[in-house]
């Protein structure tokens, strides 16, 4: 059957990229292989009927993602890590303990028989015709609209603390911007340290620049 | 441990249960879990737990379509999930980067600082 041969393909594919994420001697490596599994994990949903959730997860973690741990490796730089002492114990427990795991789930998998209900044909052409994008969001709006508010309170929090945690941090303990009052209008100022640390280039300075950018100007016009 | 005859009739006139794919998602959990023990870089280990992640969607959507096809409540959950490990990789990140920045290392052995 066309479905189970496309099954057998990709399930071979990402458990073999998933390997390579796991074993491959550059992180570097093991991020391109994890592209690898997000597309032949998006394979899977399209087998499921799940159209809205592979673009999705390709969009999301085959691009995004990727490209997010992408920069972090760039950022630290891929050097090979010092060999440390206790490194076979490590991976002895490491298999021990993730062969223990997967025992015990797939001895469950196995012994899980909920009866199925395979989709009616009505139900696939329905899908097929219109996609499943207008079926999950009107669940995202209705039965699932706390659960979504939430995750976009978690998003903004997410993103705030990541900007928080990586922004350049200032020693200085004068506050930085003060406000003013001259000639009836607000007048905004950074302290010196202030504007060493953002690199502001001060107006004084400008104005002594000016003769100069005269004379450019004048050069420019000729 | 026996698949039920049920399960197995389903099985031979589908050529595809929802065991297939329980099974990849579970060797799929268990390899980014074994990533996630074994693995000594930041960046890796933090691979590793969107691995995991991955696996328990591939689980959501499949169930979702094998058990109660007419009802999409299993792929708004993975949708769920996914928003949440964006979240989690923007996070990690950012902490893996700040880390970098205070010790030049991103090796996990290296951060031993509450350690007494």
């Amino acid at each position: 059957m066309f479905e189970s041969t496309l099954f057998w393909i990709f399930a071979t594919v990402a458990i073999g990229a998933a390997l390579g994420v796991v074993l491959a001697p550059s992180v570097l490596y093991s991020a391109l292989s994890l592209i690898v599994v997000f597309f032949s994990i998006a394979a899977f949903f399209l087998l499921n009927n799940a159209d809205f959730l592979a673009t999705a997860q390709v969009l999301v973690y085959g691009v995004g993602l990727t490209i997010v741990m992408l920069f972090g490796i760039m950022f630290t730089g891929d050097t090979p890590l010092k060999t440390r002492a206790g490194k076979l114990g490590r991976l002895l427990i490491a298999s021990i303990s993730s062969v223990a795991l997967f025992a015990l789930i797939f001895t469950s998998v196995l012994g899980f028989n909920i009866k199925q209900f395979p989709a009616s044909a009505q139900w696939i052409r329905e899908l097929h015709e219109q996609g499943s994008t207008l079926a999950i969001g009107q669940l995202l709006f209705s039965k699932y609209v706390l659960p979504f508010e939430v995750a976009s309170i978690l998003l903004l929090g997410a993103m705030i603390g990541a900007i928080m945690l990586s922004k350049k941090t200032f020693t200085s303990q004068e506050p930085g911007l003060t406000f003013s009052i001259q000639e009836g209008r607000l007048k905004p100022t950074l302290s010196a340290e202030w504007r060493k640390d953002v690199g502001f280039v001060d107006a004084e300075v400008a104005e002594e620049d000016a003769p100069a950018t005269e004379e450019l100007k004048k050069e420019c016009s000729l | 441990m026996m698949m039920s005859a049920e399960v197995a009739e389903v099985a031979a006139v589908a050529g595809l249960t929802v065991h297939h794919y329980l099974g990849v998602a579970t060797i799929l959990f268990g390899l980014g879990f074994a990533g996630v023990v074994s693995s000594r870089h930041l960046i890796r280990t933090l691979m590793c737990v969107e691995l995991m992640l991955n696996a328990v969607n591939l689980v959501f959507v499949a169930i979702n379509n094998h058990v109660n096809p007419s009802d999409l409540s299993g792929q708004v959950f993975a949708i769920f999930i996914l928003t949440i490990s964006a979240a989690e990789a923007a996070v990690g990140l950012a902490i893996v980067l700040a880390l970098f920045k205070n010790t030049a290392s991103v090796d996990v052995e290296d951060f031993s600082r509450l350690k007494w």
